[in-house]
């Protein structure tokens, strides 16, 4: 077992963990520029899929895991990498394959021969921004690897903890699961990232726009990095500062419980995924220039934040299982009454 | 990231609900009509009036099943109740049968006047006529079609009920105690169930809880609240006479009243007293006494006359008398025989030249004042007795006799007047024979027998029983006097009531009371005109020249309505005989079973004038209660709550027909709304959505404008077309907005 949850740690550190140094939140108007300076930078490499751009930078800046779900070869690896280039912090990439196994993920002691003992090799999941391509078609042990280390920020290793870095994120791209050679990730997992978007085909305009691009050189090449990794730190402390009142949280919830008792859900949200709303919201709100979080922005994020979390019932997963729940949360979102203030449903 | 996008369509079961509610609709009409059986007679007028409401909401149901837009079931609805009532009613003049043409109209404008007349003219039951049934099933057409509409173009189906409940109460207007309390309760079931139907799951049973609270309140109401069933009774016949309704019918429960109310003072210039006349009844159907025809308007009531039949030679004084009505409605104006003259009304009266009866269609004798010059014919009693003995020429409309009348009241007649010669005797002796002891003054014994009226039959009854009240006496001696050929009327009016002294001058004020109201016979006589006749024993004056026999016990009799004797009837026991049976008619001591609350305060107001103005302001209240309630929002939005504001906007659009699901966020709202609105409303509505949320959602608020909101709900109604907006301003739907079912609410 290279991850023991009940490992303990004496003084092992990773080697680049911060994560207990304070940090100072920057002002909202910095934090506007700096996010439009990220998504701009960003835009030049993704082209015409400003919402995806948007929805990564707002589960990076809201502390989540993104899952990007779509077929092969429309970005999803691109848009992952351009949102680790747009921030100067370390990045690692990991290619999921069958034979992957966990070690590969977390690191290894290895044997010092000149120091005569156990030497750990930190595995790229020690970075601050971490690309898990085609998670799916890892087996289900090297999976469950990355998930709990993205759930637990920290690594144990032959009885030795080690925390991640932070910021700490998990980018994982994933085929749809009716491609062959796909282990498909149980609910479970799919619970621990905070959002999951599709790239959708670009449309022509800007399939053309890319063909001419991306003819000499990738594009990510030219691509500089906008913010260090401390204004990272400090624009996630923004956004933890924003403010979500008593009448969003109730809104929150109620649409996360509508989700438990609709005939057409056979699971509901999590209170995971309630609070992963909450805090997706602020980003998303911080990043619309507001310091305080809008039922909007409960309702622009509920289909990506809730929809890979629910199960379907059967008989409405007879069609395209993805589109039919996020009908469903359409619908609850539209159903469920906004408060327009705390003593409850106007 | 997907946005939110409309509705999906809401899981009800669109299938049944629409054909159960117009099954319900239909349900509650058929029930609500059965409250009109004891207004009408037999049950025809049932059957047609049920299939009318039923067929319009069948079809309207099937059209709508099939049409794309519902509003086309409203309208092949309308279009049937249409054709049904030109096939029923057209008499053959629809083209096709069932398209009405303008000859369909004339026809249907005929069977309204006739319609209307019936009514008038009936007393209860009444005769199901052609014409009564047409304006029944006119009724109950409009009334599915309105419920129809309600139920689903403003899919508000507790609002259908409204309608319905107006044919509910249709009965309880002519007669309170009409009210068919388990009826009442049935039609509130299937009104209930429709709320069932047509509620969300979740609001379901809120609104059957206050559904069901509204109509157990409504049951409770009249028990708790005796006095409310008061004023009913007055309304249907303060004077006798209030909707115009033949005043006989409700004669008996004026004099059956516990405590009579105040009529009228009078004084004259002579100080005389005087029989005060309100209408006149010539027409004996059978069924009733019942006036011919009533005044043609446009007759200057400062100019009558002449009297009719009163001769050159005839000896006349003039007197003047000056008339204050108090709180009696009526549209007949009380004033002696014969007015020459009357100064001083308001409105529009005028005058009946056979009758001399005055009457206004649109005004009141409520509270008026005016001055009367009357001509009292005193012909001498040769005068009289030349009259002559035969028939009257041209005066056949004044012996006409239903062929049903008991041959036992001409047999009486002959019996009476046996060997007299001249009309005027043989008048005398049928005035003496009711006066002279055999008969008795009752105003209950006639009832609990069921003949509380003054048709053929019940003169038969009367004449058996020898009891009764002004009503029998009069319709009997007229109709007795007929069969002898002496033409005939029945007048109703009031007694000459008691004399008071008023003022420093001790002028001699007569007051007359409820009490006073009164029948009596007039007879024609050749030459002269029309003679009051008195036979009601116990009751009024005969004529000073028509002398009775010395032993008349009922001579000296004055008024004995006059409140309050001290001791019971005092003359009537002055004479000799017959008098210990002239029970106390003191109304005030006679037990009093057949009315509700006797003793309600009651203030006279005339039905004509409170079913338009109830029907108003029913009509008015959503839209001056969604005005109270704007106000009241203006006023907390400047108090500084943005919420109020918002919530107003919410409701303007809703009422509206725009967006204004509960469901969206102020900034969708604001979205959907803003195409409708011009530059500034824009800003404004910017201001207020910014308000809103900051309140809402922020830690910081800022205040919002009131004049920002009405700028928004001004702009909305414009954007929205003047139809709309007059539609939301009369029928506001925000009002019942919590029991919509939810498919009506966005």
């Amino acid at each position: 077992m290279e991850t023991s949850r009940y490992g303990l740690s004496d003084e092992g550190l990773a080697p680049n963990a911060g994560r207990s140094e304070p940090v100072e939140a920057m002002t909202h108007d910095e934090f506007y520029s700096r996010s439009r300076g990220i998504l701009r930078s960003m835009e030049t490499v993704i082209d015409g899929k400003r919402s995806a751009v948007e929805m990564a930078l707002t589960v990076l800046l809201a502390e989540g895991h993104l899952l990007i779900e779509d077929v092969p070869g429309v970005g999803k690896t691109m848009l992952a990498r351009a949102l680790a280039r747009s921030v100067d912090c370390s990045v690692s990439r990991i290619q999921f394959t069958p034979d992957l196994l966990p070690a590969d993920i977390t690191g290894v002691s290895v044997y010092n021969q000149s120091d005569r003992q156990f030497e750990f090799k930190p595995g790229p999941v020690f970075a601050n921004i971490v690309i898990g391509d085609e998670i799916n078609r890892a087996s289900p042990k090297t999976q469950s690897a990355l998930l709990e280390s993205m759930e637990e920020r920290q690594v144990t290793v032959d009885g030795r903890t080690y925390a991640l870095a932070t910021p700490f994120v998990v980018v994982a791209t994933q085929n749809p699961i009716e491609m062959e050679g796909t282990y498909p990730l149980p609910e479970a997992q799919r619970d621990r990232f905070m959002a999951r978007i599709s790239m959708g085909y670009p449309d022509s305009a800007a399939e053309l726009e890319m063909l001419r691009s991306r003819d000499a050189s990738s594009p990510l090449d030219s691509l500089d990095p906008v913010v260090s990794g401390t204004e990272l730190a400090a624009m996630i402390a923004t956004v933890r500062g924003v403010f979500a009142s008593r009448a969003v949280e109730q809104y929150a919830v109620a649409i996360a419980q509508a989700t438990r008792v609709d005939r057409d859900l056979r699971l509901g949200a999590s209170p995971r995924a309630t609070l992963q709303l909450v805090r997706a919201a602020k980003a998303r709100a911080a990043l619309d220039g507001r310091e305080f979080v809008l039922p909007d922005d409960i309702d622009a994020l509920a289909v990506p934040v809730l929809g890979h979390r629910l199960i379907p019932a059967r008989r409405v997963s007879g069609g395209l299982g993805g589109t039919a729940v996020s009908d469903v949360i359409s619908r609850i979102v539209a159903d469920t009454p906004v408060p327009l203030s705390s003593a409850g449903p106007a | 990231m997907p946005s939110r996008g409309r509705r999906a369509p809401a899981p009800t079961d669109r299938g049944s609900a629409p054909w159960l509610v117009s099954a319900l609709l239909a349900t509650m009409i058929g029930l609500a009509l059965w409250g009109l059986t004891p207004v009408l007679r037999d049950i025809g007028w049932w059957l047609e009036a049920v299939v009318s409401g039923a067929v319009v909401l069948l079809v309207a149901a099937a059209v709508r099943s099939i049409a794309l837009r519902r509003f086309w079931g409203t309208i092949a609805g309308a279009a049937t109740g249409l054709a049904f009532l030109t096939a029923t009613f057209g008499d053959g003049s629809g083209f096709l049968g069932v398209l009405p043409t303008p000859e369909t109209m004339a026809v249907f404008g005929e069977l309204n006047r006739a319609g209307n007349r019936d009514i008038l003219e009936q007393s209860i039951p009444a005769d199901a006529t052609e014409g009564i049934r047409f304006l029944l099933c006119v009724g109950v057409v409009a009334i599915a079609i309105a419920a129809d509409g309600i139920a689903h173009l403003l899919r508000a189906p507790a609002l259908a009920g409204i309608p319905v409940l107006v044919l509910l109460l249709v009965p309880s207007f002519v007669r309170p105690d009409f009210l068919d309390l388990p009826l009442f309760a049935l039609t509130a079931a299937a009104w209930l169930a429709l709320l069932v139907v047509h509620s969300r799951p979740v609001a379901r049973r809120t609104a059957v809880g206050v559904g069901a609270s509204a109509v157990v309140l409504a049951l409770l109401a009249p028990a708790v609240l005796p006095a409310v069933q008061g004023p009913a009774p007055d309304e249907g016949s303060g004077g006798g006479l209030a909707t115009g309704l033949n005043p006989i019918i409700t004669l008996g429960d004026d004099l059956r009243r516990g405590n009579p109310r105040h009529a009228l003072t009078y004084r004259t210039s002579d100080d005389s007293e005087q029989y005060l006349r309100l209408t006149v009844l010539d027409d004996f159907t059978g069924r009733s006494w019942e006036p011919s025809e009533l005044p043609e308007p446009g007759r200057d009531v400062e100019q009558i006359g002449p009297v009719p039949g009163l001769a050159e030679g005839v000896p006349s004084t003039t007197i003047t008398a000056t008339i204050v009505v108090g709180d009696v409605a009526s549209r007949w104006l009380p004033v002696p025989y014969a007015p020459t003259s009357i100064r001083g009304l308001d409105g529009a009266w005028s005058w009946d030249p056979e009758g001399l009866t005055v009457r206004t269609e649109r005004s009141n004798a409520q509270g008026q004042g005016y001055e009367v010059d009357v001509v009292l014919p005193a012909p001498s009693v040769e005068q009289l007795v030349a009259a002559g003995s035969g028939p009257a020429a041209g005066m056949e409309r004044y012996l006409a006799l239903p062929p049903e009348l008991p041959d036992s009241v001409a047999r009486t007649a002959l019996e009476v007047t046996e060997g007299l010669v001249s009309n005027y005797d043989r008048a005398l002796a049928l005035q003496q024979f009711f006066r002279a002891g055999d008969f008795t003054y009752s105003e209950q014994a006639p009832v609990e027998d069921g003949y509380d009226g003054s048709g053929a039959e019940v003169l038969g009854a009367f004449l058996d029983a020898r009891s009764g009240y002004c009503v029998h006496f009069s319709s009997a001696m007229a109709a007795m006097a007929r069969t002898l050929g002496i033409p005939s009327r029945v007048v109703v009016g009031f007694t000459p009531g008691s004399s008071v002294k008023e003022g420093e001058d001790d002028t001699i004020v007569h007051r007359v009371t409820t009490h006073n109201l009164h029948a009596w016979p007039e007879l024609y006589f050749d030459g002269i005109g029309w003679v009051r006749f008195e036979p009601t024993p116990g009751r009024g004056t005969p004529p000073a020249f028509a002398p009775l026999d010395e032993d008349d016990p009922a001579t000296p009799d004055v008024d004995e309505s006059v409140p309050p004797p001290p001791t019971p009837a005092p003359t009537s026991t002055a004479g000799p005989t017959g008098a210990p049976e002239i029970p106390d008619d003191e109304p005030t001591e006679v037990p009093d079973e057949s009315v509700a609350s006797p003793d309600a305060p009651a203030r006279a107001i005339p039905i004509g004038a409170v079913l338009p103005a109830l029907v108003l302001a029913l009509l008015l209240a959503p839209a001056v209660l969604r005005a109270l309630r704007r106000a009241r929002r203006l006023r907390a939005v400047d108090r500084g709550s943005a919420l109020d504001g918002w919530d107003e906007l919410r409701d303007t659009a809703f009422d509206l027909g725009l967006s204004s699901d509960v469901g969206l966020t102020p900034r969708q709202f604001a979205e959907s709304v803003a195409p409708l609105l011009d530059d500034d409303a824009a800003a404004a509505l910017a201001r207020l959505r910014s308000a809103v949320e900051a309140h809402a959602f922020d830690r910081v608020s800022t205040p919002s404008d009131p004049a920002d909101v009405s700028t928004v709900v001004h702009g909305l109604r414009r954007g929205a077309g003047v139809g709309r907006a007059i539609a939301s301003a009369l029928l506001p739907r925000s009002l019942v907005r919590a029991w919509l079912p939810t498919a009506a609410r966005d």
